[in-house]
């Protein structure tokens, strides 16, 4: 519903506005940026609103429904009379006539017709043919009031696709909008905050689609086994993230210098050779990897049992599995950093090192005062944006893990090495206990605080180093 | 003294390529590994790096040429893979096609032009651009789901909805062309202008053919980041003719690694290095946009 009036309230804001700017104001900068602008409304604008709503209300498994719908459910659910006798039935066609079979008795009808009475049996026409299972389902959607006539047993109706039954409604739909069982004689009752009906406090059919207010974040945060696997992954996105940045930043800075001493055409080659791993989509060199930590075929395995190491349940075993996700994205990762650092490196005057060594200072101690210290001013930023890159690096997370070694005993399906983005995929797209849309786009709303902090940061960083 | 230091730097020097040596091989291992498995009959490496049952078998397979295997059965494979290459490299040029598109004139307006709301529009376009887009992967499913109702041909398991969901990232691509406008002396245009072309002829004569390098870098910088996406294909793309090759040959290789391992080898090749050698012709371009903080890393 919601998401139907974001979307044509935005469709008829923009067509309103391409009429103004094209057909009646003269700025051309207007008429530059409204392509762009018809984009970014309705595909980032739009879902982000709706994801920022999503995280307000109950959308999962069993409250996928609008309540109209769930309540249109009651009104058409139908039971078989106690004690009555169920039928089995063929349905057969000829272009528009029908033919209804049961047991030795039939009776022949048109498209519209309301009912059909069951009278002796005929011979079946020539090119008449039996319609399957769900040609009968579709006639019966088509023709939901459609009656069969007993002549000794009653009014029948469609059942099932095979099956012929005198029934009735379950619920009676009172005046007051209340529902009445017609067994027990009780009122449904509906609970409006979990959007669901309910009889004697058992829950009664589908439960639907409602507005929560904050209650999708309160169980994250004071819930305890929610707040356990929330916290669980959030401590381990900080840690994957953080180390993440450490080390490829690490490995690169170490490269980068020493590279940039080392003397001859070399070097190049050195480089072209480090950047290949940046070059290559990281969903390929992580379903590599998956497949080389494999533990009893893959080929790490088979170089370390050269040297009698026994096998390394690289992705098996939880400290395993996190730090090969961490080794195989520095794999990925240290390209990127050792690129920035040389160009960082590069534009350092050599001047400054001719003055240091006039004092006589060793290589170390260049390093360690003069260049290690305006690479990493430099490199703040770029670090934090790295990090904020890494707390969402799905594909080195999922690929490689799936998230996995699984933990056992949790509310909600979660492995050592999820980070809050597949924590979220999990949630939402994987959910062995149901799809859990809403509680998803929280954890994807905190995610995304996070990001912005970050960027804000970034923001106050960058400006503060440019003084 | 002086031969002192002659060889103490000669020392770190050999020290230095010993070191970049090793890590030279912890980077290459993995690649060359992968190509020699993808080579090689069985799909493993029992024998060392060079395999001595060399065969063509793994192409064969993955690119849909029936072969017959060590066990003399004729073998053709039952999974589309070159249709998944096919189907990301569609998704991919028509995104970044569409997404330069778009972007060139926005980008240019802000770049040029004085406005009411340009600085409101500014802060706006670089909190979205920090939004990476699959936070909103629930929304972008319902949203498909929705839009599927009505159109089918934009639904869910469909390229184009795919396409159009990429197509909200055009903030980054914005950003990105406004830097590089920022730079360009308004001289240009101002003259062309004088000669009577209105703002956009001056645009679409003048500029654009000054930026084609820039923009085919933009271009094939949005193409690699859209073939390797996994997240967005993966929740939006459900039947195994629509999947990308990202997508496809994770569920390729996930469902056995052990018996896919040399088909999946070569599958990595076959997909890996036209991004690859796309990535080589303009990474010094890349260099420079990485140290302004664009780019995944």
């Amino acid at each position: 519903m919601w998401l139907s009036y974001a979307l044509s309230i935005s469709a008829v804001i923009l067509a309103v506005l391409a009429i103004w700017i094209y057909g009646v104001q003269k700025k051309d900068a207007y008429k530059f940026f409204y392509p762009a602008l018809v984009l970014f409304v309705l595909f980032s604008l739009v879902p982000i609103s709706y994801s920022v709503y999503v995280s307000f209300t109950n959308l999962k498994t069993g409250h996928l429904l609008e309540r109209e719908a769930v309540i249109e459910l009651f009104k058409n659910e139908v039971m078989v009379e106690p004690g009555s006798q169920i039928l089995n039935f063929k349905l057969y066609k000829n272009q528009s006539d029908y033919l209804i079979v049961v047991d030795n008795l039939s009776a022949g009808f048109k498209n519209n017709d309301k009912s059909a009475t069951l009278g002796s049996t005929i011979v079946l026409p020539e090119g008449i043919v039996e319609l399957s299972s769900g040609e009968v389902l579709d006639f019966n959607d088509k023709n939901p009031d459609f009656k069969i006539i007993h002549p000794a047993l009653g009014e029948y109706s469609i059942y099932r696709s095979d099956m012929l039954a005198i029934v009735h409604s379950r619920y009676t739909a009172l005046a007051d909008g209340q529902f009445q069982d017609t067994i027990t004689g009780e009122n449904l009752v509906e609970d409006t905050d979990e959007g669901q009906f309910k009889l004697a406090g058992e829950s009664i059919g589908p439960g639907y689609f409602t507005f929560s207010g904050l209650k999708n974040y309160k169980e994250l945060f004071f819930d305890p086994a929610t707040k356990f696997v929330f916290m669980k992954s959030l401590t381990w996105t900080f840690i994957w993230a953080g180390m993440s940045v450490l080390l490829t930043f690490s490995l690169g800075a170490f490269l980068a210098v020493i590279l940039n001493d080392l003397q001859g055409r070399s070097k190049l080659v050195y480089r072209m050779i480090f950047i290949i791993p940046y070059s290559i989509p990281f969903f390929i060199s992580v379903l590599i990897f998956k497949g080389m930590l494999n533990k009893d075929f893959g080929e790490i395995n088979s170089i370390l049992s050269y040297f009698t190491i026994s096998p390394v349940p690289w992705l098996e075993n939880k400290l395993w599995a996190r730090i090969s996700v961490l080794l195989v994205n520095l794999w990925l990762g240290f390209p990127y950093m050792l690129l920035v650092i040389t160009g960082i490196i590069q534009s350092i005057p050599k001047s400054i090192y001719e003055a240091s060594s006039l004092e006589g200072a060793t290589k170390f101690q260049n390093f360690r005062f003069l260049t290690f210290p305006l690479v990493l001013r430099a490199m703040i930023p770029l670090l934090i944006g790295s990090f904020a890159f890494n707390m969402n690096n799905f594909v080195g997370i999922y690929l490689l893990t799936g998230g996995g070694p699984v933990i056992p005993d949790v509310s909600t399906p979660l492995g050592e090495t999820d980070i809050l983005i597949s924590y979220t995929y999990r949630l939402a797209f994987e959910g062995s206990q149901g799809q859990n849309f809403a509680m998803a786009a929280a954890v994807s709303m905190l995610i995304f605080i996070i990001v912005v902090s970050l960027t804000v940061l970034n923001f106050k960083v960058s400006k503060l180093l440019k003084r | 003294m002086r031969q002192y230091i002659y060889k103490k730097k000669n020392l770190d020097q050999l020290l230095s390529h010993l070191i970049l040596i090793a890590i030279g091989i912890v980077v290459l291992l993995p690649i060359v590994l992968v190509i020699s498995v993808s080579l090689s009959k069985g799909g493993s490496l029992k024998t060392g790096l060079i395999p001595d049952d060399l065969s063509l078998d793994n192409w064969r397979y993955i690119l849909g040429i029936p072969y017959v295997n060590s066990l003399g059965e004729n073998v053709v494979s039952p999974y589309p893979i070159m249709l998944w290459l096919f189907n990301s490299l569609k998704v991919s040029v028509v995104s970044a096609v569409l997404m330069l598109t778009f972007s060139t004139t926005a980008a240019y307006s802000l770049s040029r032009f004085k406005f009411k709301g340009k600085e409101s529009s500014l802060i706006f376009l670089m909190v979205m651009q920090m939004f990476p887009n699959m936070m909103a992967m629930v929304a972008f499913y319902f949203m498909l789901d929705f839009i599927g109702q009505g159109i089918p041909a934009l639904g869910i398991d469909t390229h184009w909805g795919l396409i159009l969901i990429y197509l909200g990232g055009t903030p980054f691509n914005i950003w990105l062309l406004k830097g590089y406008f920022d730079t360009l002396p308004k001289s240009i245009e101002e003259s062309a202008r004088m000669d009577g072309c209105t703002h956009f002829q001056a645009f679409y004569k003048i500029v654009l053919p000054l930026c084609t390098p820039i923009l085919s870098v933009i271009g094939l910088l949005t193409f690699i980041s859209t073939f390797s996406d996994f997240i967005l294909p993966s929740i939006l793309l459900k039947s195994q003719n629509q999947m990308t090759f990202a997508v496809g040959i994770q569920i390729f290789v996930s469902e056995s690694f052990a018996s896919r391992w040399g088909q999946f080898a070569a599958a990595s090749v076959l997909g890996a290095l036209p991004v690859s050698l796309l990535f080589f012709s303009i990474h010094k371009y890349i260099v420079n946009g990485l140290s302004h903080g664009g780019v995944k890393g």
